[in-house]
């Protein structure tokens, strides 16, 4: 027997209609409260004399390790209302909190992959199991031969600990990734307003959705 | 530049992808961790995922209350199978515990003590120590079971702080009132932590998993031609197919939509319609409205019915949607109260613009004035109609319509009365003319002879006038009434007959029988020989 189903491209257009809605209804709830995220996350940025005295004096030209300014790192961060290109792995964010200033991402995530600084003398590439060369001038395979091969040991633990996410059961892990110190630390402390604002935001584009489209039964 | 960034929105450009498979995979995860936040995100392998696991949710779900229900049928409660069900039910919602875990507790607590009633208690003391001690909920429930089978140690282990003297006591009355002395409240207390919602959140995509799992289900099992569950797999794996091909702009969409989704009826059509056209876009187009049928029974859902054992029913997380309902409710007691005060106002003003209103100035006037009923009723139907009250019209309505027929019954009387009058003169008249007396008011006789007597007597002509008027005919001229009744009786053929009968003596017993038997014979053809009512 045929079926024959109308409607259906005004459901996609309904449907595409509330999700903008309702983007635009969370856009708007987490705007204040990300716009405090990156005004705590510079509050969060330690001045010149914090920080390791060799670190404000290296050269700040492209190419070389960049030289810590506390107000360069302050100005790099900062909060875009918009949406950033999109990403390699397909996504693209918008009312995000960036630490752009070169410093500063050092700052930010120094450590957390190796929270005790890298370990002398190994090879440059770490990975187990069989590695093969991507050309013949790879050096990969080679033991690295610096002349201060505690420095990143010293470099770290002049810094204070990285701060994780809090982990949240069946939520949120504590992932390696969102770890740091400047607007992660802002964002492990802010982030469950900004969830909470969320889910507002999405409560009340349902009520208001409900209201739009409430079916009453003919009498 | 740096790509350190920190948003809570994120959206997916498949566009973007270099390649389906690794990418694909990796927005998977992704959405995943997306969904925790946001909530469950359609697209994709997620759709089949979640298909899959909605399916096997149902049937996970259905198989553990099947058990249960078996477990009580043979503890002898089978008649309270519905009742553990709800109880259950609420349970979750309450507590924010998945009923996945709440059925097998409260079977073993079922197990252990063999009544309804007591594992209900049990299993909410087990709960609030689960809360508290941060032990799972299995685990409090094997250790309180074993209790209640006098095995006290796992009790001991759970690390509740119990005086050892009254767990070794092996009293399981004495050990759970000191637990529920000690933990009272914890399970509640826990919802209002963030974990806590977040539990509650769950339990309800969870909820949503096995309504949707269940129209999955009824879907594809009338799908299947000969209605069997054997065909699923086939059809499920067509199903799968389709899905998989599905693009990705259903990806925004929240876990809202799978928490709503509640009605399954018309998920046969829309999955009839992705089977059968094979059409990826039928497909979305499917299950887009299958998810909107999920919003639609967001709205149609009851958010007042939330009581104080059901506060966390419901919405997103429930506690947020709890908010957004108090707050529309004190709106609505502001707007009733605004309204109410603009009618005030308006009451106010209407009665200042009748002070002012000529009109009823003069048609009031001219009521006080009036003093008849009939112009007063339409004064006031005028006032009525000004007013635009529409009970004092009718009333006024009636009050004439009664007045008009008072009116016409009283023209009626006098018209009759007159009648009366001028036939009781007549009668008088006539009586008077004859020398008899006509009675008073009094019933005294009046002797009128004395009097001018005020009629003509009758002359000849008057009777004959008369007779002409009654048959007619001015042919009967010089004759009395019974003469002329007797000519027109012979006129009409009924003329007077003498008959002399002789009878000699012999014969006479023959003529007697003769009329016997003539009216024998009358009798017997009908003609009644006596008058009316009168014995033969």
């Amino acid at each position: 027997m045929p079926v024959e189903i109308v409607g259906v491209k005004d459901v996609l257009k309904g449907l595409e209609f509330m999700d903008e809605d309702m983007r635009q209804r969370i856009r708007t709830a987490i705007d204040p409260l990300m716009r405090g995220v990156a005004f705590k996350a510079k509050g969060f940025v330690k001045s010149n004399i914090d920080v390791l005295s060799g670190w404000t004096k290296a050269s700040g030209n492209p190419g070389t390790f960049p030289k810590y300014d506390a107000s360069v790192v302050r100005a790099g961060i900062g909060y875009n209302p918009g949406e950033n290109k999109t990403f390699k792995n397909g996504f693209k964010v918008s009312n995000y909190v960036y630490n752009a200033s070169r410093s500063g991402s050092i700052y930010e995530v120094a450590g957390r992959l190796n929270p005790q600084g890298r370990a002398p003398f190994t090879f440059k590439h770490e990975g187990s199991g069989t590695y093969v060369k991507k050309s013949a001038r790879s050096r990969a395979l080679e033991e690295y031969k610096s002349n201060n091969p505690f420095a990143s040991q010293q470099f770290i633990a002049a810094l204070e600990p990285v701060t994780k996410q809090p982990k949240i059961k069946d939520i949120r892990s504590a992932g390696r990734k969102t770890q740091g110190r400047l607007i992660y630390k802002a964002w492990a402390q802010d982030s469950t307003k900004v969830y909470d604002a969320i889910l507002n935001a999405i409560n009340a584009t349902a009520i208001d959705f409900n209201k739009s489209t409430e079916i009453t039964k003919a009498a | 530049m740096a790509n350190v960034v920190v948003s809570a929105i994120a959206t997916f450009n498949g566009k973007a992808l270099k390649k389906g498979q690794k990418d694909i995979s990796a927005f998977d995860k992704s959405v995943k961790k997306l969904g925790r936040t946001f909530g469950v995100t359609f697209s994709g392998y997620q759709l089949l995922a979640f298909s899959k696991k909605a399916i096997s949710a149902f049937a996970a779900d259905e198989k553990a209350a099947k058990s249960l229900a078996v477990q009580l049928e043979n503890t002898g409660n089978a008649f309270r199978i519905g009742e553990v069900e709800a109880y259950i039910a609420s349970m979750q919602k309450l507590y924010g515990i998945l009923d996945d875990q709440l059925r097998p507790a409260f079977q073993t607590l079922l197990n252990a003590t063999g009544s309804v009633t007591l594992s209900q208690q049990a299993l909410e003391t087990a709960l609030n120590v689960s809360a508290g001690t941060g032990k799972d909920l299995a685990t409090v429930v094997a250790a309180i079971a074993k209790g209640a089978s006098g095995t006290t140690t796992s009790l001991a282990r759970l690390g509740t702080g119990l005086d050892k003297a009254t767990i070794a006591s092996g009293d399981m009355n004495k050990i759970m009132a000191a637990l529920d002395a000690k933990f009272k409240g914890q399970a509640l207390a826990r919802l209002e932590t963030y974990s806590g919602k977040m539990d509650l959140l769950k339990v309800a995509a969870a909820n949503a998993t096995e309504t949707i799992g269940k129209g999955l289900v009824d879907a594809l099992t009338i799908l299947s031609r000969d209605d069997s569950i054997e065909n699923l797999s086939n059809d499920f794996e067509n199903l799968a197919t389709n899905i998989s091909s599905v693009v990705v702009s259903l990806a925004k969409l929240t876990d809202k939509i799978g928490s709503v989704v509640n009605n399954p009826s018309f998920k046969p059509a829309l999955l009839l319609l992705a089977l059968a056209s094979k059409n990826p876009t039928a497909v979305k187009a499917a299950f887009g409205y299958v998810a909107l049928s999920g919003v639609a029974e967001v709205a149609t859902k009851n958010y007042g019915t939330s009581t104080s054992t059901q506060k966390n029913m419901g919405g997103y997380s429930g506690i947020p949607l709890q908010k957004a309902e108090n707050k529309a409710i004190k709106d609505a007691v502001t707007y009733r109260k605004q309204e109410n005060d603009l009618l005030k106002k308006k009451t106010a003003v209407d009665q200042l613009r009748d002070k002012f209103d000529l009109e009823r100035i003069g048609l009031t006037a001219a009521l006080n004035a009036a003093t008849d009923e009939e112009t007063k009723l339409r004064l006031k139907a005028q006032l009525a109609i000004l007013d635009n009250n529409e009970a004092l019209a009718k009333k006024i309505l009636a009050e004439m319509a009664a007045a008009d027929a008072a009116k016409k019954f009283a023209e009626q009387f006098n018209f009759a009365l007159e009648s009366i009058k001028s036939m009781t003169a007549k009668v008088n008249a006539m009586i008077l003319s004859l020398g008899g007396k006509v009675p008073t008011r009094n019933n005294d006789l009046i002797d009128l002879t004395d009097q001018a007597p005020s009629f003509v007597p009758l002359t000849a002509d008057y009777f004959q006038e008369l007779a002409t008027q009654l048959v007619g005919s001015s042919s009967y001229a010089g004759m009395n009434v019974s003469q002329i009744a007797t000519e027109r009786a012979r006129e009409s053929g009924n003329r007077s007959l003498d008959v002399n009968v002789r009878i000699d003596s012999p014969s006479g017993d023959k003529f007697a029988q003769l009329v016997a038997e003539s009216i024998q014979v009358a009798g017997r053809s009908g003609y009644n020989t006596t008058g009316a009512g009168q014995l033969p």
